[in-house]
């Protein structure tokens, strides 16, 4: 024996096992992270094309399936029995998508901290106050187990967790080795807390109100019903307008009742600002211990609804048949928010977009029907000033009298961190989530069980706009649509249904008092809520702009699109005599802004006024369509000019009543947000001053108290946006082309930059019907489908990304390039096997 | 037991060891064959049986997305060099696996006086 080399050779050995045995900063330990059998060597379960037939058996239940996965991101399932289509769809959404679905539901149940550390903790508290999991679990127990819902969501759980149990570690996803985390099974509560999260992320206004407080404390009502209208001045289509459907607006309501210009409670302006709870996720989160890697709010912005485009056409503007269109706006990810099936099983083929985590499909179409949707951005949270005293601990007034909050105690896992313990407090008039220096609760309609999943299962198997118009007026409750269908009797149909709360006084635009008297009394009767059905018009159509016409009779939110998308669809169906899918698809790939309609003529009147006419600049404005197109100079050079025109008018105005950043400034779009979401009531303020009132007071400075109008304040914007653009990128050259300057991007779902898509050039901006939003824009169209009720079959469509989520995979973007470029792939491909012609083209029943 | 025996040995042990995933026990084989040679067996060759072995599954997976996956998490820890790192790290743990399990094996049980790998020169 060796002893000094036996002593020299263990004591390197121990060093070389305990260093890849360890968390090496914000690695997981070596040995495991680099394993050649299960390690970063072993990719994700390959997403191979191609059809496989199967047999599934469950007891003394067995069922032949037939899978047929598709280059363009879709999975067709079809088999003799309901309940095993369900069942592989969980299936072959966990073979494909476990880590997206994974963090969606770490997300929904508050969880996130316990794989990714501090940074998701005021994310998780948020989602533990909403109590999106005993929500989940009363909507699971409310629900019969022989009922299409519960076999539906059962099934799918059990593919969900028959692909878990058989996995092996080495398939699991980058992002779980890189964190440690190994998935557990689901249950059907689980699915209904994912539909909790997309309920919420779908409601428009969200804290909005918390926000206009200061608008309405701070600015003189004049100022206030001159910026932020309850109902915007100028050209507006609404969805419903009143001469389509008077009826609804034959009643009383509560609007004549409400004071939407005024504070009805005042917030101590010496006291810190509502802190909105979610915003509170940081960008930068870890993965393992501490690297700034992930960026986790994407997670929760994924499924945020921006903006979107749906219409649906018939007689007169076809030969008799229906057609739909529709292009959600969301952000596009890889791994993207939908993935794409066709479902085919006795009296059903349904082919469309769900979420991951989600059963059916949610945006799609059948054999007799097509459905698209919009968000409706109708005030669904409503917030209030709780009274308390020192005197009365644990308790607020109420109608009277002093009440206990209720307390909920949660204990949230905290990687790397003490577990944190959470009292959620909650009133009959919502969940506190702020306790000093003001008690606040926020009502939202989606705190009481609901089953939009219900909604979505029944609709794929629909027939008809009436029935799918039932179907939403039974069970779509929150973050109300406007859900545009067409059905294959030549039916089309718009309908913003959902629970719209009823108050007797006060501003629900602002903090309410929580003593009682402004709390919610009910909902607007389905009856009277927007809706048309077979308009003479032949059209129907949103793009989140205004709902309805100024007389309906209900408050339902304020804050909607300027409408620049509208006036595009509605101008395109208005100009014509006949529609095709031709013409559909053209309008979904229109590039044009609305908004230079507006305000091109009179900007290039006043530089011309001012002397600018034998620029180069002003020569590329004045031969210039006014469509957002990559190898044109004119569109950079406006959108640049059009933010500053935004801010040089209205930004000295919110300074002067001392609108703070910590109030919203800059990060809400009434009070100059980001450009991604600016399209609100200011840059409608200022096409109505544009065109109708060009001297009016707001146009000056009043800080300055220098004198403008629209003509000077343009031509100012219009320096500014040059100046800018030369120090950017030189004097005027083709490198001011928008395709240099505007591009598109996949960005990673789980914010990670490495895993995100080379950007591509691209056309449009946040104005037009092909919306980009942003510079490097992360927000468009997540689906497009256009389809023509008399030849469903036919219908096209197309999501950016791919079926799988392994960046390292064919099928993890390869459906970018085609989606930029405005391509469509057939739903229903005509190789598809026989089956996934049933109920279309007489395909046999499987 | 001659060196390219124990090597040979080795490089099929660890192509087993790291199909099923076991390759941070490496050093076990190569304590046994190194003990079995009683010096006679190089650690060198039992490391780089080590590497041969683990590299044969690498280059399996590595058909399957295997290296670009090595190459992504590059990527996301901010490497340079492509999969260049991963590999490295995963290649320089198997050797020194191989290499010190054969050197405590020989430590042990090696004549007193035989020197490693040179059995042939001792009277």
């Amino acid at each position: 024996m060796h002893p000094v080399r036996l002593g020299v050779s263990l004591a390197l050995l121990v060093v070389v096992v305990v260093s890849g045995s360890v968390s090496l900063g914000p690695l997981p330990p070596l040995f495991g992270l680099l394993n050649p059998a299960s390690g970063v060597w072993v990719a994700e379960e390959p997403y191979v094309n191609g059809t496989q037939s199967l047999t599934i058996t469950q007891g003394v239940n067995h069922a032949s399936v037939t899978v047929f996965r598709e280059a363009d991101g879709f999975v067709g399932i079809a088999s003799n029995e309901t309940w095993a289509v369900y069942f592989e769809q969980g299936y072959i959404e966990a073979e494909y998508r476990l880590a997206q679905m994974e963090f969606l539901l770490l997300t929904a149940t508050g969880n996130l901290s316990s794989v990714v550390g501090r940074e998701a903790l005021s994310s998780d508290i948020f989602m533990r106050e909403l109590g999106n999991y005993e929500l989940a679990e009363q909507e699971a127990a409310n629900l019969s187990p022989s009922s299409y819902t519960y076999t539906a969501l059962s099934e799918f759980v059990r593919g969900i967790n028959t692909y878990i149990a058989t996995a092996s570690e080495a398939r699991m996803p980058l992002i779980f080795k890189l964190l440690g985390f190994k998935p557990t099974n689901w249950s059907v509560a689980d699915v209904l807390a994912l539909q909790q999260l997309f309920l919420w992320e779908n409601t428009a206004a969200q804290f909005d109100p918390l926000y206009f407080t200061f608008a309405l404390e701070k600015m003189p009502q004049s100022v206030v019903r001159a910026f932020y209208p309850a109902y915007p001045e100028g050209v507006q289509h609404p969805i419903v307008p009143q001469s389509l459907n008077p009826q609804i607006y034959n009643e009383s309501g509560d609007i004549g009742n409400l004071t939407l210009y005024t504070p009805t409670y005042i917030y101590p302006l010496n006291a810190s600002p509502p802190d909105p709870p979610e915003y509170g996720v940081p960008s930068n989160l870890s993965v393992g211990r501490g690297a700034a890697y992930m960026d986790v709010s994407e997670l929760v912005a994924s499924l945020k609804d921006f903006g979107s485009n749906d219409w649906a056409v018939n007689a007169p503007l076809t030969a008799g048949s229906a057609m739909l269109a529709n292009d959600p706006h969301l952000s596009t990810t890889v791994p993207p928010i939908w993935m794409g099936f066709q479902l085919v099983s006795p009296g059903q083929n349904v082919v469309g977009v769900v979420f991951p985590g989600f059963p059916g499909v949610v945006l799609g179409h059948n054999p007799y029907l097509a459905w698209g949707a919009t968000n409706g951005q109708i005030q669904q949270t409503y917030f209030y000033a709780e009274m308390t005293s020192p005197t009365h601990p644990g308790e607020y007034y109420l109608d009277g009298a002093w009440h206990n909050f209720s307390v909920i105690n949660e204990t949230i896992d905290v990687k790397g961190s003490e577990p944190y313990h959470l009292s959620v407090l909650r009133a009959a008039n919502g969940v506190v989530i702020q306790e000093k220096p003001v008690t606040i609760a926020m009502d939202w309609v989606g705190l009481s069980p609901s089953y939009e999943i219900t909604f979505f299962l029944k609709a794929d198997r629909a027939t008809s706009v009436r029935e799918f118009q039932s179907l939403l007026a039974d069970y779509f409750k929150v973050a109300t649509q406007n859900w545009a269908v067409a059905d294959s009797k030549g039916n089309i149909g718009i309908f913003s249904y959902g629970d719209y709360p009823i108050i007797s006084g006060g501003d629900p635009r602002g903090i309410l008092p929580g003593t009682g008297e402004y709390d919610w009394e009910g909902f607007i009767p389905t009856s009277q809520q927007p809706s048309l059905y077979d308009p003479p018009t032949g059209f129907v159509f949103s793009a989140n702009q205004i709902t309805v016409s100024s007389g309906y009779p209900y408050y339902i939110g304020w804050d909607y699109e300027s409408g620049f998308r509208a006036d595009q669809i509605y101008y395109t169906l208005t100009s014509t005599s006949t529609v095709n899918l031709s013409y559909m698809i053209g309008l979904q790939l229109n590039v044009h802004d609305y908004s230079t309609n507006v305000f091109l003529k009179p900007l290039l009147a006043a530089l011309a006024r001012s002397g600018y006419a034998d620029t180069p600049e002003y020569q590329a404005l004045s031969a210039w369509n006014g469509d957002m197109d990559v190898n044109s100079t004119a569109p950079t050079i406006y959108y640049f000019w059009l933010q500053d025109y935004v801010s040089y008018v209205f930004s000295p105005w919110l300074h002067y009543y001392n609108i703070t950043p910590a109030e919203g400034l800059g990060s809400v779009s009434f009070f100059l947000g980001p450009d991604d979401y600016y399209h609100g009531p200011l840059i409608e303020d200022l096409e109505n001053w544009t065109l109708n009132y060009t001297d009016i007071q707001w146009f000056s400075n009043p800080i300055t108290h220098a004198h403008a109008n629209a003509s000077t304040d343009m031509v100012a914007a219009y320096v500014e946006a040059i100046t800018n653009l030369t120090e950017k990128l030189g004097a005027y050259s083709n490198n001011w082309r928008w395709g240099d300057v505007h591009t598109r991007i996949l960005t990673s779902f789980f914010g990670v930059s490495a895993m995100d898509t080379q950007p591509l050039p691209a056309s449009g901006d946040g104005n037009t019907v092909n919306a980009a939003y942003g510079l490097t824009s992360s927000f468009g169209p997540s689906w497009r489908m256009v389809v023509d009720m008399s030849h469903p079959v036919e219908a096209l469509g197309i999501y950016p990304g791919g079926a799988s989520e392994s960046p390292v995979s064919p099928y993890y973007s390869n459906t970018f390039q085609a989606w930029n470029l405005g391509e469509y792939y057939r739903l229903i491909p005509p190789n598809a096997p026989e089956e996934f012609f049933y109920l279309y083209t007489g395909g046999a029943q499987p | 037991m001659k060196s390219w025996q124990g090597a040979l040995i080795q490089l099929l042990a660890s192509t087993v060891a790291a199909y099923f995933g076991y390759w941070y026990l490496l050093a076990v084989p190569a304590i046994v064959l190194g003990a079995l040679g009683r010096g006679a067996v190089r650690s060198t060759l039992l490391g780089v049986g080590s590497l041969v072995g683990v590299g044969i599954i690498i280059y399996i997976d590595s058909r399957d997305q295997g290296a670009a996956q090595a190459a992504l998490l590059a990527r996301i820890i901010g490497a340079p060099g492509g999969l260049a790192l991963p590999l490295i790290l995963t290649l320089l743990y198997t050797f020194a696996l191989g290499v010190l399990g054969g050197v405590i094996g020989s430590a042990i049980l090696a004549k007193k006086g035989r020197t490693e790998g040179a059995g042939s020169q001792t009277p």
